[in-house]
């Protein structure tokens, strides 16, 4: 998936302008979802691999397509009539969109944090970037005075 | 008065006039800290994780969203709330892909902009120019409706005329951001966040209390029109998923919150960052969703007359249902979004006239500090005379705002940063296809020349083709391993 992100990320985004041309609105999830997933692969990936983020990544995109899907499928049994009933203060479709698609996210900056450390940054990273940023102190060590 | 409400009472103006003069102090206590281009541009890199984190949020939260967002909200019903809710996704995305490329990024160069790292990126300076040329366009629209906006709440506050309001809110935004640069801002916006949260929280529970509840509030909503209450509320189905789209990935390509990950004090800081930004922006998207929904339900259970102005949904329910002192630290939460984020907009301006468009012509401009502080002014002066005297202009460019800052710098600097094949070429393609489909789709559509099918949003479908573009041209012209145009110390930064 990571040797391809341009290509799929390409695809993604054509998929999207077409189904925002044909309003093919129930597909339009899909290649969005396929855009967010392959757009955090890209962030997250190290020579090629994923690592412990190729779960996070699993599991962001199930989940968004059960939300997309639920949200959907509720909103399609009752589309403009008056609510049958609610839940914790929404219609069902409506808090589907509240409680999962909003906040359920959130979940993936604790995911972030969580694999910082051994991960997103590690020590020998910086190690190897201290060489280069010893020379840009000698090169550019130019404070303009206000 | 143009029928904006007038909330001056002695609580509300004593609270106002505090909140002004923190503000004042704080750009005072940064002057004698601003010294170096790095001080005034990104604080000398010697910001912690919170205050980094509220002001990356605080900097997103403009004065729209707690004006335009709950009156979307009494006109359209949850439609909007796909603008919002996608924040919270936004930014730990954002996190993942800008967070360390950019860090490392100010490690490895001296970079204080984001056309500073296009420029190291492509090894280009016309990548450099094009990039200063979509931010100043988007800044100069963003600027303009901050100055309208600051008028407005001035005007509500004080109950002066809107001119005054506007150039007394201005003053003191431009003496605490010529004073202090960007340094002044982050604390400011830290302080102003802080603000917002507390105030979207107040208003939540308060909206619940004299709404009697959510249940009560969606049924009383859903009795005026059952579409409000659906997930996708009175818009179309492709507003609300191409809103989303928007906001979830032009997030990161927001320039005054994607500088701000330069300015930490080491890499480690940006750990929480992401998801602490997240938080406290979904706190404040508790006051957009439920103060319009509470006002619609309020009309509809005859409690309250219809708005004839949605824009009006915030302050009508601040004048009418909350005690002065809550109305009195929104009302400065209000201030604070338009206040922070205008203060970003003018050190990125200042940046791109004194810094950026320069450097594209390989020239470099001496006393940085002082000449941006000049440029600040400029900027202040031209986006007042913009905002008073050419309306027609600053409400396209401040519609186009977002979506071209998300077009010119996700494709260029957000997948550039995290994709080795991309080319300066492709780099200046996608930035030029993004800035004409916004300006050109956008004037098309408010002279009803040409509408974009399904209520598709343009900002949406513009950064889709800047992507489009960005990556087809990248894919033509280079093949893949051929690294021969990145610089040793660049490559290290993209493969960390």
């Amino acid at each position: 998936m990571v040797k391809y992100s341009g290509e799929l990320l390409l695809a993604a985004s054509l998929g999207m302008l077409l189904c925002v041309w044909l309003n093919w609105w129930v597909i339009f999830p899909l290649f969005m979802i396929l855009f967010f997933v392959i757009y955090v692969a890209m962030g997250a990936e190290r020579k090629g691999k994923l690592g412990p983020a190729a779960p996070i990544l699993w599991v962001m995109g199930i989940g968004y397509l059960v939300l997309f899907y639920l949200l959907i499928m509720l909103y399609k049994a009752n589309p403009t009539g008056m609510p049958k009933s609610y839940f914790l203060g929404f219609p069902p479709a409506t808090a589907v969109l509240v409680y999962g698609i909003w906040l359920l996210p959130l979940l993936l900056g604790v995911a972030y944090a969580l694999i910082f450390d051994n991960w997103i940054i590690k020590k020998e990273d910086l190690e190897r970037l201290q060489v280069h940023s010893w020379k840009k102190k000698e090169k550019e060590s130019i404070s303009i005075k206000g | 008065m143009s029928g904006v409400p007038i909330l001056n009472t002695p609580v509300t103006l004593s609270i106002a006039i505090l909140y002004l003069l923190v503000c004042l102090g704080i750009g005072v206590w940064s002057y004698g800290r601003t010294k170096t281009a790095a001080d005034y541009f990104i604080t000398g890199q010697t910001i912690g994780l919170w205050v980094v984190s509220i002001a990356a949020f605080s900097a997103i939260m403009s004065g729209f969203g707690f004006v335009g967002g709950p009156g979307l909200t009494y006109q359209f019903g949850t439609s909007s709330l796909w603008i919002t809710f996608a924040q919270a996704v936004a930014f730990p995305m954002a996190w993942f892909l800008l967070a360390k490329r950019m860090r490392l990024m100010a490690e490895v160069r001296n970079v204080l902009s984001l056309p500073d790292a296009v420029a190291a990126r492509y090894r280009s300076n016309g990548a450099r120019f094009w990039m200063a040329v979509a931010l100043l366009f988007g800044i100069l629209g963003y600027l303009g409706t901050q100055v309208q906006a600051m008028g407005v709440v001035m005007q509500t506050i004080f109950g002066i005329d809107l001119v005054t309001g506007a150039l007394i809110g201005l003053a003191i935004l431009t003496i605490y951001t010529m004073m202090g640069g960007i340094l002044a801002g982050v604390y400011t916006d830290f302080f102003q966040g802080v603000i917002m949260v507390f105030a979207s929280v107040a208003i939540f529970l308060w909206c619940m209390s004299v709404g009697g509840g959510m249940t009560n509030i969606s049924h009383n909503v859903a009795l005026a029109d059952p579409k409000l209450i659906g997930p996708f509320g009175g818009m179309s189905i492709m507003t609300a998923l191409t809103w989303y789209f928007l906001f979830a990935i032009g997030n990161a390509g927001q320039p005054h919150m994607a500088t701000k990950l330069y300015m930490t004090k080491d890499i480690y800081r940006l750990k929480w960052g992401g998801f602490i930004s997240a938080v406290a922006y979904a706190l404040c998207a508790l006051l957009w969703m439920s103060l319009g929904l509470t006002m619609r339900s309020l009309v509809q259970a005859g409690q309250h007359a219809p708005l004839k102005n949605p824009d009006l949904t915030a302050v009508t329910f601040l004048m009418e249902y909350t005690p002065e002192v809550l109305a009195g630290i929104v009302l400065a939460g209000l201030m604070a979004a338009i206040m922070s984020t205008g203060n970003s907009f003018l050190n990125l301006g200042a940046a791109a006239i004194v810094r950026d468009i320069p450097q594209a012509f390989g020239k470099k401009i001496e006393n940085e500090v002082f000449w941006a502080r000049i440029a600040t002014l400029g900027l202040v002066v031209v986006s007042t005379f913009f905002a008073l005297y050419m309306k027609t202009l600053v409400a396209l460019l401040g519609v186009f705002g977002w979506g071209t800052f998300a077009a010119a710098v996700v494709p260029v600097v957000v997948i550039g940063l995290n994709w080795k094949r991309g080319t300066a070429a492709a780099a200046m393609a996608a930035i030029i296809v993004g800035l004409v489909a916004n300006f050109t789709l956008e004037i098309m559509a408010k002279y009803n020349v040409y509408k974009l099918p399904n209520g598709a949003v343009v900002g949406a479908v513009a950064t889709m083709l800047a992507i489009v573009v960005y990556l087809a041209v990248s894919i033509i012209q280079k093949k893949p391993g051929d690294e021969s145009d990145l610089d040793p110390d660049i490559k290290e930064v993209l493969e960390a």
